[in-house]
């Protein structure tokens, strides 16, 4: 399958291609009082605004952190709006899946992200 | 020049063309007339034609012409062949024939013989000719003679007009053009041939062929076009209305288009002014004025006209919801026995197709539940002294920029005091707040999502079935839903609505150096949070200007961001969620703005107190405030 994947925190991740609408460096990000905690706020893409979310808050690995300003990889499909704070350093290729939940990369396992589950984890508030 | 030199050559390969073309316009006889026939007899009329005006023999030039005329439409299927096609073909290829004869004997070319045959020429070109062949009379003064009888006075009703116009003047086409701004002052022009598309490129060949729809009488119409100084000659003669399909030129003619794709081309070209928008706020401050910056003004207005263009189409008169709601007034009313007299007023009213989609559902909701829990039965209405046959009417009205949807019956209305003693049996109100609740608030307990769950219905209960989602609809489009009901007296639902949704007009405000929108839809007013317009009162803050003291909350502590202005600021005079006047402080205003509000994307879709986000012309990104669903404490 072909998929997108970086290096975050002590872990490798991977995306499928077709959930990814587009990779672009991220801008200035617009906060949004009262909004969940895992919404960094909202970003401007072609005129419209888009919601970032952290995904290293979501991953289960406290060292995963976005150094710099990152990139925005933005959701396609019915997750059209939604984009995910990434490392800069992103990688296109393709996989193998290998044991659950997870892709094989060039001989590395990387954790295969469910995009639609990330997102609605994102709207909670707990 | 001395063409006698060139004569023999001439009169040689004439009568080989004719020869040729005649044996093909022996062929061309119904559907029978092959393509390349016609293609090929087309070229030997072609070839008459030029080399007679070489040789300045007009008359001949000028039968060939007509004749070339009628077989370029022939050719190329534009016109079918008649049964006269054939023999007015070769009737006017033997002429020519005869012309050419006159030639080499170095007599006159022309001995009058070819005018009648031009007249049934030009009338198979357009269709003209009666089931002879023959063109109807025309007068030479240019006036026709009326096909068949028909009353003096009778309007003329649909005619097929065959015009000449004068060669004699510069730009014919332009002359085309005049006379059918005329003629469309005589009638409607169902049809015109050629088209007005070509007669703007200039090609014309000075006949045009006009299916006319007039009031006129005959004669008084045919007079008219007699009259016409750019009209050489003419036919008239009475025809059938054209198909239906052969909509009328001009604006009448109508379209169909998926709505779903004039929703992409709305969004595209609300896209296009944030873009624009772009370009003019980039703009260095010193080259305002300059044409470049007067370019990006007039792009903004234009963008906006089509904006306004597409969002006019896709407007719906309300007429298109009202059989639904019918149906479920009838459906509900029979079901439970109860007769209901279903009215609505103003359904003519033309609302945004995208509005009206997301309010439907509510609409029904609202009807199916006066019937059911608003209407009492028969009985209860005789005890009541009411007509056997409850009122349930929808009004809808639209002033300016606001769109009201009202839905009113004339049955058991709603007592505030039981809606509190529901409320406090449901725990959504301890016994003080149920006191200190004015009657007018408490008739919006009904939309509490824990208002109607109990297991037994009551008629109190089941008014506010589903009305959290109707309410939360209406709300979702930057509305408001206000109720008035009084005991016995029935109930009053208003949809508050702003009648578009997508472009507005707004103040950004700043609170806390962070930007926002407020729509001025929203607003009541602004008064200044001074220590002239201030009251403290129980350590809560109110708004003194006006006649009323208005509650205020600063729209930091209601977002949880830190103060950086501890007094002083403006506050946003608007209508709470329960229909009663608060007041939302901000820093500064900075400015009045036109925004397109985009709704906030997944996963902040939903969070109160928002209606969505804007682009700014900058590329900044404003939340866009929804006052009334502001969590105020």
């Amino acid at each position: 399958m072909d998929l997108l994947y970086f290096q975050l925190g002590g872990g490798a991740y991977a995306i499928a291609l077709e959930a990814i609408a587009d990779v672009a460096p991220a801008g200035p990000i617009y906060p949004v009082p009262l909004s969940p905690p895992a919404v960094l706020g909202l970003a401007e893409r072609r005129g419209r605004p888009i919601a970032v979310i952290d995904l290293p808050s979501l991953l289960d690995d406290p060292k995963a952190t976005v150094r710099g300003a990152g990139h925005l990889m933005r959701l396609a499909g019915p997750l059209a709006g939604a984009a995910f704070l990434v490392p800069a350093a992103v990688l296109s290729g393709t996989g193998t899946p290998a044991r659950s939940g997870h892709v094989s990369i060039e001989g590395r396992l990387h954790v295969l992200l469910d995009a639609e589950a990330l997102v609605k984890r994102a709207a909670a508030f707990n | 020049m001395d063409l006698s030199a060139y004569l023999d050559l001439f009169i040689a390969e004439a009568r080989e063309h004719i020869a040729v073309a005649s044996g093909l316009a022996s062929k061309v006889d119904g559907r029978d007339a092959a393509e390349t026939d016609l293609r090929e007899l087309f070229r030997h009329v072609h070839s008459i034609k030029g080399m007679a005006a070489s040789m300045g023999f007009e008359a001949m030039s000028s039968l060939a012409h007509d004749a070339e005329s009628l077989m370029d439409l022939l050719r190329q299927g534009q016109i079918a062949p008649k049964p006269a096609t054939r023999r007015v073909l070769s009737d006017a290829l033997a002429c020519l024939e005869r012309m050419v004869d006159r030639a080499e004997a170095k007599q006159p070319v022309d001995d009058g013989e070819r005018a009648p045959l031009q007249e049934s020429l030009r009338g198979l070109l357009h269709g003209t000719l009666d089931s002879e062949g023959r063109a109807p009379a025309v007068d030479p003064g240019g006036s026709a003679r009326p096909v068949g009888t028909q009353e003096p006075t009778a309007p003329a009703g649909c005619v097929k007009l065959a015009l000449i116009v004068r060669r004699d003047r510069a730009f014919p086409a332009v002359r085309a053009a005049v006379v059918l701004g005329r003629l469309g002052k005589l009638g409607s022009l169902l049809r015109i041939d050629p088209p007005m598309a070509a007669l703007r490129t200039g090609r014309f060949d000075g006949r045009l062929l006009v299916t006319l729809l007039s009031n006129l009488p005959l004669r008084t119409l045919a007079a008219k076009i007699a009259a016409l100084e750019e009209v050489d000659s003419f036919t008239l003669v009475p025809t059938e209305a054209p198909p239906e399909r052969e909509a009328p030129q001009g604006s009448k003619a109508t379209l169909r288009v998926k709505a779903d794709r004039l929703d992409e081309l709305i969004e595209e070209v609300l896209d296009l002014m944030t873009s624009i928008g772009r370009i003019d706020s980039g703009l260095a401050a010193d080259r305002q004025g300059s044409p470049l910056a007067r370019e990006a003004e007039a792009a903004r207005r234009l963008a906006r006209r089509a904006y306004d263009g597409l969002v006019d189409m896709r407007l719906v008169p309300f007429e298109v919801s009202t059989q639904r709601l019918r149906r479920t007034a009838d459906e509900v009313s029979r079901k439970l026995g109860k007769p209901v007299t279903f009215e609505v007023v103003g359904d003519d009213v033309r609302i945004d197709r995208s509005l009206l989609e997301r309010l439907i559902d509510p609409l029904v909701h609202m009807v199916r539940n006066a019937v059911d829990h608003g209407i009492e039965s028969p009985d209860e209405r005789r005890a009541a002294n009411k007509p056997a046959a409850g009122q349930l009417r929808i009004a809808v009205e639209r002033h300016a920029s606001r769109l009201s949807i009202v839905v009113e019956d004339d049955g058991r209305g709603l007592d505030p005091r039981r809606l509190k003693q529901v409320a406090i049996e449901r725990g959504l109100l301890t016994p003080l707040e149920a006191v200190r609740l004015a009657d007018a608030d408490a008739l919006l307990l009904i939309t509490h999502p824990g208002f109607s769950t109990a297991a037994v219905m009551s008629e109190v209960s089941g008014r506010g079935v589903g009305m959290d989602v109707v309410k939360h609809a209406v709300e979702a489009t930057g509305g408001r839903l206000r109720i008035d009901a009084r005991p016995g007296r029935g109930a009053r639902f208003e949809l508050a609505l702003p009648a578009t949704v997508a472009l507005v007009q707004a103040y950004v405000v700043r609170a806390s150096g962070v930007s926002f929108a407020v729509p001025l839809a929203a607003l009541l007013r602004m008064a200044p949070m001074d220590d002239h317009g201030t009251i403290w009162r129980d350590g809560r803050r109110f708004s003194s200007a006006g006649s009323e003291e208005i509650p205020v909350w600063a729209l930091c502590d209601v977002l949880g961001l830190p103060h950086v202005r501890p007094v002083g600021g403006m506050a946003l005079i608007t209508e709470s969620a329960r229909g009663t006047t608060v007041g939302i402080e901000v820093d500064e205003i900075v400015g009045r703005r036109e925004i397109v509000v985009r709704p906030l994307p997944v996963p902040l879709s939903g969070l109160p107190g928002y209606s969505g986000a804007a682009v700014l012309d900058d590329g900044s990104i404003v939340l866009v405030l929804d006052p009334a669903n502001l969590p105020l404490a």
